[in-house]
């Protein structure tokens, strides 16, 4: 049996359509569910992704009306069971916003995804950078699949994209815990050396961080957007372009798994697992 | 009823007092056309549709006469809100292209970035409304010189564009295909922002902006849709239809607030809609609305489907209470649509927006509510508060005014003679990458999301074409923008011709073929019969272009399926912009895997130069960089050449001999070659030795640094036999010039000297100049 | 010498709906009646006389959009102390208690972006400083006591539907009365 994710459609969410295409392609059954639908439909799914894009406008911060939604609190009881929710971008904002990350103290907001640093401008950057995977695949649901210290180039695109917080020590707790998941880094894996590899100013470069659980993620590069060779650029560093270069003319090669396409088919592994 | 009365000079101080921009003859001609006075909504509805942002009065026939806009493959051309052009059958589904192109100049002079937002998310409206989806918005920027007399004032609106186009189309999740950015003192007073969406449809998905033939059969209504109806776009087309002001304030009227929140909202309950509508076999009728408000789309709708229409104002959502009838009537609030649907069908309509689409929550006041009714006679009413206010035969509404504008030609000036002693090549070579011309540009792109929609194959900057591909097919769809002020500023015909060179050229590179072209035309006033023959030339240039850049075996023109005109691009003090045509080319590839970016992929591979026009540095970025605009000899236009040089790039990326394409455009063919070695993200490692021959006794500046056209090709050695003979099958120039090298070097020689760069030094130049230099 | 410029849009703010839409349906707090958002700047100015600063900031306000574009604002340089005219806001709910919840970003970028623009490009020194802050406005029906709690429990978001206007870990939030913000400016107060 296919098992099931919902792909929650808040008002102004733009990356549904395109997720639910990867968590597809991974052998994933995805729907698309709005806001506002029945919690009952939304409690018989296996798994639930929060995509990228604008819910609300960003308004008052990114995920924050979001995050006040009732479907929230439907997602949080069925994460207490142990269910994966995976965040991506502003889908990573509301799960922050909610406190359902990183649940050190369940509930309470302990972290904010501030506006980006480092770039020498406001506003909204979109690129390409590269992740390594900073934990042991069996950690939390996007890295069932993905080799420790794996490096991974993949899409970036937020103005408010930097992990902090106000309380003293907690990103050192975080990182002995193991929930800080994947970490910007060089093309060779490295820390970064500054902008743009480190593209926001994120603290201990986190990309992602899990609950204590490691069930509910939140993720703020867009594996959608690296989950078909296709979409790699040619011209970055290391092997994911290289082996694009060598793809010219071989279009169905370029339609199979890209970097993110990891992402995805961790969700589906950390599922079936959970639920054999 | 509003009497105008029978003295020009009272009947001028009456409109001037309603607010009404009508001249007084206009007036008493829609007098005599109605056989009676007309009332003030009426007024209005004229206002609007007689300017010259709505009529094209001015524009009309010089469009007609040289513009091919028919083709085999054109399913709609100009007149609806978007071209609609056949792509081809995949998957077997037939798909359609769907592009709109279009100005928001003025108000994003006013309020820079809530005016390109809301041109974001006018063209988009454009698009959606034919039942397609957008997969992408480009944008074609014009600004003032951000180191001259009014720096300040620039750069605030740069900063404001840019931030204007990404806040809403990031938001709205439409990717960035493409666009480009020239700075130019004689934008001054007056930027450019011209628009551009590109959507995709099933041919069989395509919904017409008419009530339908079946209103014949069973009684159909009107339903506005979006945000409730304010008076902020109060005077909008006029705007654009008149010379700016100093004062800036006076426009107020006309300014937009941008909501790509409640649209993105719109936009998914339009497709719940659309899919119901399918699902139901139902046929329906479906507008944006833009100029003219509800009055514009209703009427338009009507009559096309050879209808007419009664419209009840006091059912329209307002934002605000006591409006008038006129007002509700023309205001162009953002962020609405009209539809024409069978009553049956109305109740489920409303159901879906105001209900499971909870519009009230998402904005105050936003919902569906029905308007009015199709009448099957071709007559329009508007009532409001027990009165008749408009009461008019459908068609006098829709019904095109021309006037004929004079036309008379400038005095050219001779081009000053270019003393080229005392320039220093490699000072020039590395001046020119970090001049705000040549340098890179992604300091503004960076700020748009090229990436949503996950459809993305060549984003900004990494070709000379976006391209996306249509997902689980092989088919990948090529988009660029272009048109160079420093050209048409000196010669409007060759401007509009090179323009469209260009944008074909940029999508040939990637190996796609070229489907479609849509036009925009930004000029001053066409009063003055010297922009107004600017304007004849370039439309006769881009038409000549289009009717010679022929795909290989085919004898059609490339279509010229949509585009807009944008008049009185003018100061109050009477400064005009330079002619400025702006043209975007679509364009098809079987198989994208064959699409390449222009970066040099491998070292010892083999540079060709094919189809090298002719011509001297005028016009060029190199000239522009030197403080000598005036001088040099501009390009030769040589369509046939470019044509046969165009067919032959296709036919070699597509049987996938390069490895990287690139055409010499902007900086000559040094700043090519500099940019295939930098790579699109400034990784590139691999230098490249050339050795450049040029014509008898032609300098070394011209060989470098002229933009006289021709394709740069990577190829590895193998792969030359066959290159040159499709080249010799053609009747195109192919130059083997050098190679690319291991060494992270440029070196170019000639005969008599030679220049080595680092490409450290190159990319630092090139990369970081336009950030300083806007911020 | 420290100014306020307040600003707000000419036409209705969607974001001041979706608070209050937020608020009122989500949170169940039906008790606040209207919320009204401004975009302000403190200015800190280094002048001899309060005449001279306000020149300074009409000039800005005047031949710059910096702050504040025309086309789409309406604004009020306030200074410590001073009400804030009918003519510009005024409670719309009669009887109803006003709360000021000032919101700051702890980095500021807007702010100091801006403060590097007007020194560095418009070469004007006298500006020590600039603070970008959203203030809101929010009109609370019942007693003064139950309607402060309510103003701060919604100001910082601290666990899910339990505060919203700031996130502590990135912003700090400053509650008041609006008598309390009337005679300062609410940007020194510590955070109850």
């Amino acid at each position: 049996m296919k098992r099931s994710v919902a792909i929650i459609q808040f008002p102004g969410v733009n990356c549904e359509y395109e997720t639910a295409r990867a968590a597809s392609e991974a052998g994933l059954e995805a729907r698309i569910v709005r806001w506002n639908s029945d919690p009952q439909l939304l409690r018989g799914f296996d798994g639930y992704i929060l995509p990228g894009g604008f819910s609300y406008e960003d308004r008052v911060r990114a995920g924050a009306i979001a995050a006040c939604d009732d479907i929230v609190d439907v997602i949080r009881q069925e994460a207490n069971k142990g269910k994966p929710v995976v965040g991506i971008c502003n889908g990573a904002q509301v799960l922050v916003e909610s406190g359902l990350v990183p649940s050190r103290d369940p509930g309470s907001v302990e972290l904010a995804l501030a506006p980006n640093r480092g770039m020498g401008r406001l506003g909204y950057y979109c690129d390409w950078v590269f992740v390594k995977v900073s934990c042991e695949p069996e950690r939390c649901v996007i890295t069932y699949d993905l080799d420790p210290g794996e490096i991974l180039p993949i899409p970036i695109a937020h103005a408010q994209g930097r992990f902090t917080s106000s309380i003293p020590g907690l990103f050192d707790k975080l990182e002995d815990a193991a929930q800080i998941v994947l970490k910007y880094c060089t093309p060779d894996g490295d820390v970064p050396g500054g902008f743009p590899e480190d593209p926001n100013g994120s603290e201990h470069f986190a990309a992602a961080i899990c609950n204590p659980e490691g069930n509910v993620v939140a993720l703020m590069p867009h594996p959608e957007r690296s989950a078909w060779l296709r979409q790699v650029p040619a011209d970055l560093k290391g092997k994911w372009s290289q082996r694009r270069r060598e793809l010219r003319g071989k279009w169905q090669e370029l339609e199979g798994k890209g970097p993110g396409m990891g992402v995805f088919r961790s969700m589906r592994a950390y599922i079936e697992a959970s639920l054999s | 009823m509003i009497d105008l009365g029978r003295e020009p000079e009272k009947t001028r101080n009456l409109l001037g007092q309603l607010g009404i921009a009508l001249s007084v003859d206009e007036a008493y001609r829609l007098r005599e056309l109605l056989g009676r006075n007309p009332t003030l909504t009426e007024l209005h509805i004229f206002d609007t549709m007689w300017s010259e942002h709505c009529s094209y009065r001015s524009s009309r026939k010089v469009l007609k006469r040289y513009l091919p806009m028919e083709g085999s493959r054109v399913i709609l051309g100009p007149g609806e809100d978007a071209g609609v052009v056949r792509l081809g059958e995949f998957e077997g589904k037939r798909y359609v292209l769907v592009v709109a192109h279009e100005s928001h100049n003025h108000p994003s002079q006013i309020l820079p970035v809530e005016g390109a937002a809301t041109g974001i998310g006018g063209i988009v409206r454009d698009v959606y409304c034919m039942g397609a989806d957008v997969i992408g918005v480009m944008d074609a920027l014009r600004f003032g010189d951000p180191f001259g007399p009014m720096a300040e004032s620039v750069k605030e609106i740069i900063e404001g564009v840019v931030n204007g186009i990404w806040q809403y189309s990031n938001a709205l999740g439409v990717p960035n295909v493409g666009g480009d950015v020239f700075f130019d003192s004689g934008y001054d007073e007056n930027c450019l922002v011209n628009v551009i969406a590109i959507g995709l449809a099933q041919e069989d998905e395509i919904i017409r902006s008419r009530v339908p033939d079946e209103a014949r059969i069973e009684p159909y209504d009107f339903i506005i849709i979006g945000k409730p109806t304010d008076l902020s776009g109060l005077g909008g087309a006029r705007l654009a239809s008149r010379i700016l002001d100093s004062e800036k304030r006076e426009s107020i009227g006309a300014v937009q607030l941008h909501d790509p929140f409640l649209k993105r909202v719109l936009v998914e309950a339009i497709r719940k809609l659309l899919a119901e509508v399918r699902s139901s076999g139902i046929t329906i009728g479906f507008k944006d609305l833009g100029a003219g408000g509800i009055s514009c789309a209703v009427s338009e709708m009507a009559a096309s489907g050879g209808f007419g229409a009664d419209v009840d104002l006091d059912s329209v959502h307002v934002a605000i209470g006591g409006m008038e009838a006129y007002a509700i009537a023309c205001s162009e609030t953002q962020e609405r649509f009209c539809l024409a649907v069978p009553s049956s069908f109305s109740d489920e309509v409303l159901k879906i927006f105001n209900e499971e689409f909870e519009l009230p929550h998402i904005y105050r006041g936003a919902r569906a509510s029905i308007i009015g009714r199709v009448r099957s006679d071709p007559k329009l009413t508007m009532r409001y508060k027990n009165d008749i206010v408009v009461d008019l035969p459908v068609k006098l509404v829709t019904e095109a005014i021309e006037c004929d504008r004079q036309a008379t030609p400038r005095k050219r000036q001779e081009p000053e003679t270019l003393d080229s002693r005392g320039i220093d090549i490699r000072e020039a070579a590395l001046g020119l990458l970090s001049s705000i011309s040549i340098c890179s540009k992604h300091y503004i792109f960076r700020h748009y999301d090229c990436e949503v929609k996950g459809m993305a194959v060549l984003r900004p900057g990494e070709a000379d074409a976006c391209v996306v591909a249509i997902p689980g097919t092989p088919v990948g769809i090529a988009s660029s923008v272009d048109g160079n002020p420093r050209i048409s500023k000196i010669d409007p015909y060759l401007g509009g011709a090179l323009a469209v060179v260009e944008s074909v050229s940029n999508v040939a590179c990637v190996g796609a073929q070229p489907l479609a072209i849509t036009d925009c035309l930004n000029f001053g006033n066409p009063e003055d019969p010297y922009v107004m023959n600017d304007f004849i030339e370039a439309v006769r240039g881009i038409g000549d272009a289009a009717r010679a850049l022929k795909a290989q075996g085919c004898d059609e023109a490339l279509p010229v399926v949509s585009g807009n005109v944008s008049f009185y691009n003018e100061s109050a003090s009477g400064k005009a912009i330079p002619p400025s045509p702006v043209v975007a080319c679509y364009g098809v590839i079987d198989d994208y895997s064959v699409a390449q970016s222009l970066t040099f992929k491998e070292p010892g591979s083999e540079i060709l130069l094919l189809g090298r026009g002719q011509g001297g540095l005028g016009g060029s970025a190199f000239l522009a960089w030197l403080g000598k605009p005036n001088s040099g000899e501009l390009p030769v236009l040589d369509l046939e050449g470019r044509r046969r040089a165009i067919n032959t790039v296709i036919q070699i990326v597509r049987l996938g001999h390069a490895l990287a394409c690139h055409d010499v455009s902007d900086g000559g063919l040094f700043i090519s070659l500099a940019e295939m070695a930098i790579g699109a993200w400034g990784y590139g490692n691999l230098g490249v030795s050339v050795k450049l021959d040029g014509e008898a006794g032609e300098s070394i500046l011209n060989l470098l640094f002229a933009e006289n056209g021709g394709f740069l090709i990577e190829c590895r050695s193998k792969s030359l036999p066959e290159i040159e003979r499709i080249c010799r099958s053609t009747g195109t120039t192919s130059l083997w010039i050098g190679k690319t090298i291991p060494d992270s070097v440029l070196e170019v020689s000639w005969h008599g000297g030679n220049l080595v760069l680092d490409l450290t030094d190159v990319r630092a130049a090139w990369q970081g100049a336009l950030q300083e230099a806007i911020k | 010498m420290r100014f306020e410029i307040l600003v707000r849009l000419i036409v209705p703010d969607p974001w001041s709906f979706t608070v209050l839409d937020t608020l009122r349906r989500k949170f169940g707090l039906t008790e606040i009646e209207e919320a009204t958002r401004f975009r302000t700047w403190l200015l800190s100015l280094d002048t001899p006389r309060e005449s001279s600063a306000k020149a300074i900031i009409d000039r800005l306000l005047g031949e710059t959009a910096l702050l504040a574009n025309p086309n789409r604002d309406m604004w009020f340089v306030r200074s410590p102390h001073e009400m804030i005219p009918d003519s510009f806001w005024r409670r719309s709910i009669s009887g109803s208690e006003v709360f000021v919840i000032r919101v700051i970003d702890i980095d500021d970028i807007i702010g100091r972006a801006r403060q590097e623009v007007v020194r560095q490009r418009l070469g004007i020194t006298e500006i020590k400083s600039i603070t970008f802050s959203t203030l809101w406005m929010l009109e609370i029906a019942g007693d003064s006591k139950r309607a402060r709690r309510i103003a701060e429990e919604v100001a910082v978001a601290r666990r899910w539907r339990k505060g919203l206007l700031a996130n502590p870990h990135s912003q700090k939030a400053l509650v008041g009365s609006l008598d309390e913000y009337l005679e300062g400016l609410l940007d020194e107060r510590a955070q109850a």
